[in-house]
């Protein structure tokens, strides 16, 4: 049996008023952008 | 009629009204738990220079918030200057160099999510400049950058680095020329 944490939750994409689940090709976009999105740097 | 002020029942002047500086331009309603949300017919020949703000949403984690031009995903580059932390301040800095989209757009988090963006020229076919505040949870700062593709674009794409966003609204408001 699945858990909670196993059930990977559908990505959704709004565009205006519709919200809808991405496509294989949006979430494969999507994960491209996520994984080049830095994080702000520490104090040096 | 003595601008700015109006009375009750008074006649809406062409000279008057075309002395307003800032008029919305269009106002989305953010989603649950979405992953981007898109705003399409934001830009136009109407304006030159724009204000986009979300305010009464939330984050499902904390998260930065990133902002696209139309489907571009080349070309953004931007500085935040920010204190660290609010316990210490120390002056820091982030950039996008050539980067998929401006990062450090806004931040949004359980208890809140913001951002505040102008950005000039984006209907232009020229490159699009932006300035922006960052208001944290742990620290905030100041923003400002270019999106060197000299196309024009009509719509925008807002999306955290992680995690969703829920709710509140999105405002696009226009500089009047």
């Amino acid at each position: 049996m699945s858990t909670d944490s196993e059930i990977k939750k559908p990505l959704l994409i709004q565009i205006d008023d519709e919200v809808r689940e991405m496509t294989p090709e949006e979430i494969a976009a999507y994960e491209a952008l996520i994984a080049d999105s830095p994080a702000l740097p520490s104090a040096e | 009629m003595t601008f700015p002020v109006f009375a009750s029942g008074d006649v809406l002047n062409a000279s008057d009204m075309n002395g307003v500086g800032l008029w919305l331009v269009k106002s989305q309603a953010v989603g649950t738990g979405v992953s981007s949300v898109t705003v399409t017919g934001a830009f136009s020949a109407d304006y030159d220079s724009y204000m986009v703000t979300w305010t009464g949403g939330t984050g499902s984690t904390g998260q930065l918030l990133q902002f696209q031009l139309g489907a571009s995903t080349t070309g953004y580059y931007n500085v935040l200057m920010y204190g660290a932390t609010y316990t210490t301040p120390t002056p820091t800095g982030g950039s996008t160099n050539n980067g998929a989209a401006w990062n450090f757009a806004g931040w949004s988090d359980t208890n809140y999510g913001y951002l505040e963006m102008r950005l000039f020229g984006p209907f232009l076919a020229r490159y699009t400049g932006m300035s922006n505040s960052y208001m944290g949870s742990t620290n905030a700062g100041t923003g400002a950058g270019t999106h060197q593709v000299a196309t024009s674009y009509s719509s925008f794409v807002l999306y955290p680095n992680a995690g969703t966003l829920t709710g509140g609204t999105i405002r696009v408001y226009g500089f009047r020329n």
